[in-house]
């Protein structure tokens, strides 16, 4: 085994160690940190394959921004106030697991039925062949322009619709006053 | 067995991804915080975009590439949409256990 393979391996399995921690833990600030730990790592697998450009993104805008994001909400709200057991959660938590396990053991079986033929070289020497940002942006500025534009679009929509929810109860009484006056 | 020998990376590769995946759906189905629910949705993105990282790798094709950065992008957007929500219904319920926002819809 190479170098690179052995430390694919290794992100690998710290990816999908941090993922089950993420919904192991009870406490939801050491989940949001197991979330930026995985999507960390999954930067540094991104690295391992190649593709730089794709791994800063991943960290920079994944590990940097959402989940710290996550980080901040889950430490502004108070959550220890209330932990509640209902009747009946075994057989919820039993049959999502199992559901899970289903789902993973039907893909699995299909990606291997699948004839990977055709594919004109196995990514072994991946350094080498990296697909570099200007690739990347090239394709993005030409083929995907339209897709890049409602993209940006569909950031506006977002940020007007976060700001319009954060202050629910200014826009609740503006809703009043609205009333009132008619 | 020639053929798994041939595609190792790639079936590791897919392999890693399916199970981030995997992961997700599990913890969004027996997890009944509003929070953790939103964070395994960004664990199944997580898991489609490592899919897609390495078939674009395989190919040389940059498309895939700029599939994944939509969808961080949407994923982004989610993100924060999700949260805001998640905040004004704190405000309101005091509470963001799915169990106990049902009882206190009516």
């Amino acid at each position: 085994m190479e170098l690179l393979e052995i430390i694919q391996f290794i992100l690998g399995i710290s990816i999908v160690a941090s993922s089950i921690l993420v919904i192991l833990n009870h406490n939801p600030v050491v989940s949001a940190l197991f979330l930026l730990l995985s999507l960390f790592f999954t930067g540094a697998f991104y690295f391992s394959l190649g593709s730089f450009f794709i791994g800063v993104v991943q960290i920079l805008i994944y590990a940097g921004a959402i989940a710290v994001l996550f980080v901040f909400i889950v430490m502004l709200l108070d959550l220890n106030s209330f932990k509640i057991s209902l009747p009946g959660r075994l057989l919820t938590h039993f049959m999502g697991v199992f559901v899970g396990v289903l789902f993973f053991v039907l893909v699995t079986y299909c990606v291997l039925e699948i004839p990977f033929s055709g594919f004109k070289e196995s990514s072994q020497n991946a350094l080498e062949l990296s697909l570099t940002a200007k690739e990347i942006s090239a394709h993005m500025l030409s083929k995907y322009m339209l897709a890049f534009q409602v993209a940006s679009l569909l950031l506006l929509a977002a940020m007007v619709g976060v700001v319009l929810l954060g202050k629910p109860s200014n826009f609740a009484d503006l809703q009043e006053k609205d009333l009132e006056h008619h | 067995m020639e053929l798994f020998n041939q595609f190792q990376g790639l079936y590791f590769q897919l392999f890693i991804a399916l199970t981030v995946f995997s992961i997700g759906v599990i913890g969004f189905l027996i997890r009944r915080n509003l929070l953790i629910m939103l964070m395994c949705l960004e664990l199944m993105l997580n898991g489609v975009n490592i899919t897609l990282v390495s078939f674009s790798k395989l190919h040389q094709d940059p498309g895939g590439s700029v599939l994944v950065l939509f969808i961080i992008l949407v994923a982004a957007a989610e993100a924060a949409v999700g949260l805001a929500l998640i905040v004004s219904l704190f405000r309101r319920f005091k509470n963001i256990q799915v169990d106990n926002l049902r009882e206190q819809k009516n």
